[in-house]
């Protein structure tokens, strides 16, 4: 068979130096696939979109990662004397700068929406705990020029009907700024202590863990989302002060609160499917068709650009979905920082690891048990 | 935990599985789009580097693009008992190349050319062995753009995309004993430019 092997190594030499240039082959290959398919989902393609505005946008990162980390640089509007330090970036985040317009974010919620609410309708037993956990990877850097990568596993306890106490887990592994030990924002008067590698709780005040009064249409869910929720009250950079009433509302609030709820507790179906109707609603939404959320999984993401700050940083915050079954997987923080050489970094990622009802706080699916804070 | 875990209950954790069948992206397709992105990422690169070869780098990413969006707009005509799709796109991926003719064949005339005026430099045994290579090559290359078009088909799908004989009659759409003379046709003409391949022809002949 000399001939077939000739040939063979052929085309071993006629291989192409490089990969494949899938950015674009895909980008190309899922346009294409998604003009098509509109139509015959009966799904509506969205309007133009122009850029979006937040306000605060790093301040909402926090509130987002739900654990008042030391984040943040002078990227929002955030009060002064707020223990703001430099912005976090990810050097290596493989996949960062994959922000394309090319598949369609309505489109995209909506099938979430759609999955949503196929879900089985569930109600958990009163006095039960919703427990989910997420994980995180990230970079931080502090006002003392100091930077370095951290992981972070978080584990929430939410009280199913809001009469108990719920309770959150904190591990993290890796860079601790020099002011990760100030007062997180919790519940108001709390003060807890950092204790690297082996973890810190915090008492979860903004119970029920099952919401069941949310409205289950997209308009009922927007008004819902603009409303304050506690942990927009949680983040240090306000001084313990809730957010002003012109903080409070935006579209910005909207997708955070959308997160939050998402990630900790549970809905109706008929409610979570308005939650992902009520985001398809906002204007300005981009996709990035392959975005890795930090257990490594890869999903479609649906972003929204902050409004430059005064140095011209922004933040891109993506709620990442499966790229099969569009069930929210993860979120993540894309830092864009012209000043300082930094294009489309990840800044932190997050991913929902599992969200199981539990009958105790404290209580991991896995049998192991987390001491409850005696608030 | 005891009987604590009888009220556990699994809300909603979805992870990807990496065993599903092609079959289940084609058919998820149909209303998820995106599932058709899980097919690209499969096998695009596949493609695309068989393609390449046939075509070059520029070409090929044109081809493999298109390949995919036909492959998407025939979804339906998908056999859903196949577990891989590969053999599936392979043969719309030959159709895509064919209308590509030209630009293949001018690239194998090309490299005829090049493959023989490339210089070889390093150590003896290293110089001799590429000196054998470009030898071989160059006529290769020129046997190649010889060839029948549904000959040269055939025999780089066997040579070069790791096909079985009945896949690519299955990606072709024609019958295997098909495959098997147009592959024999295709090899002879290879053989002829290489006299010294004769005695491998005489046992295929046989």
């Amino acid at each position: 068979m000399e001939d077939l092997k000739l040939i063979k190594d052929l085309g071993t030499a006629l291989d192409p130096d490089g990969p494949a240039p899938h950015e674009r082959m895909r980008a190309r290959v899922m346009t294409g696939v998604t003009s098509a398919a509109g139509p015959q989902l009966g799904w509506r393609q969205g309007p133009g979109r122009r850029p979006i505005v937040w306000a605060v946008p790093l301040v909402a990162a926090a509130a987002v990662v739900g654990i008042g980390v030391t984040v943040a640089g002078p990227l929002g509007n955030q009060p002064s004397g707020a223990g703001i330090t430099a912005p976090r970036v990810d050097p290596g985040a493989p996949d960062a700068g994959r922000s394309e317009i090319n598949l369609d974010a309505r489109t995209i919620l909506l099938a979430a929406a759609e999955q949503a609410g196929k879900e089985r309708s569930t109600v958990p037993a009163a006095g039960s705990f919703i427990y989910s956990r997420f994980t995180g990877v990230g970079w931080e850097s502090d006002q003392k020029g100091k930077n370095g990568t951290l992981s972070w596993v978080h584990d929430a306890w939410y009280s199913v009907d809001g009469k108990k106490s719920g309770m959150g887990w904190h591990t993290q592994d890796g860079f601790v700024p020099d002011t990760y030990t100030e007062e997180f924002g919790t519940c108001p008067g709390k003060v807890i202590q950092n204790v690297q590698k082996q973890g810190f709780g915090d008492p979860y005040c903004d119970g029920p863990g099952y919401i069941s009064d949310l409205p289950t249409d997209a308009a009922g869910a927007l008004k819902y989302l603009r409303q304050p929720r506690a942990w927009q009250s949680w983040s240090p950079f306000l001084d313990g002060q809730p957010s002003s009433a012109a903080q409070r509302g935006t579209d910005d609030d909207v997708f955070n609160n959308s997160w939050m709820l998402l990630r900790g507790h549970q809905l109706p179906p008929a409610s979570q499917a308005a939650i992902f109707k009520a985001l398809a609603m906002l204007p300005g939404m981009q996709v990035v068709p392959k975005a890795k959320a930090a257990d490594g999984r890869i999903g479609v993401a649906v972003g929204r650009v902050s409004e430059p700050a005064d140095d011209g940083s922004a933040v891109r915050t993506e709620l990442i979905f499966g790229r099969k079954d569009r069930t929210i997987i993860g979120l993540r923080t894309i830092l864009n920082d012209p000043a300082r050489g930094i294009k489309d970094r990840v800044h932190t990622s997050m991913a929902v690891a599992e969200k199981v009802v539990v009958s105790t706080v404290g209580l991991r699916p896995d049998g192991s048990r987390v001491k409850p804070i005696d608030d | 935990v005891g009987t604590g875990w009888s009220d556990v209950e699994q809300i909603k954790i979805r992870h990807l599985d990496p065993s599903v069948d092609d079959a289940q992206f084609v058919l998820a397709s149909d209303g998820d789009p995106e599932a058709f992105g899980e097919l690209y990422d499969r096998h695009a690169e596949t493609l695309y580097r068989y393609a390449a070869r046939r075509l070059g780098p520029q070409p090929a990413e044109d081809v493999v693009a298109e390949t995919f969006l036909v492959a998407y707009r025939k979804r339906r005509r998908f056999d859903q008992s196949r577990r891989t799709a590969l053999p599936w796109l392979y043969g719309i991926l030959t159709n895509e190349i064919a209308q590509h003719r030209r630009t293949e064949r001018t690239r194998y005339r090309t490299l005829a050319r090049t493959l023989g005026e490339q210089s070889v430099e390093g150590p003896a045994d290293q110089v001799a062995a590429m000196v054998t290579a470009q030898a071989v090559s160059g006529p290769l290359a020129t046997a190649l753009s010889q060839l029948a078009s549904r000959d040269r088909d055939v025999l780089l799908l066997v040579a070069w995309s790791g096909l079985t004989y009945a896949e690519v009659a299955d990606a072709l759409r024609i019958p295997i004993g098909t495959v098997r003379s147009r592959l024999s046709r295709a090899r002879r003409t290879i053989r002829g430019a290489f006299p010294e391949l004769a005695k491998y022809a005489d046992a295929e002949e046989a």
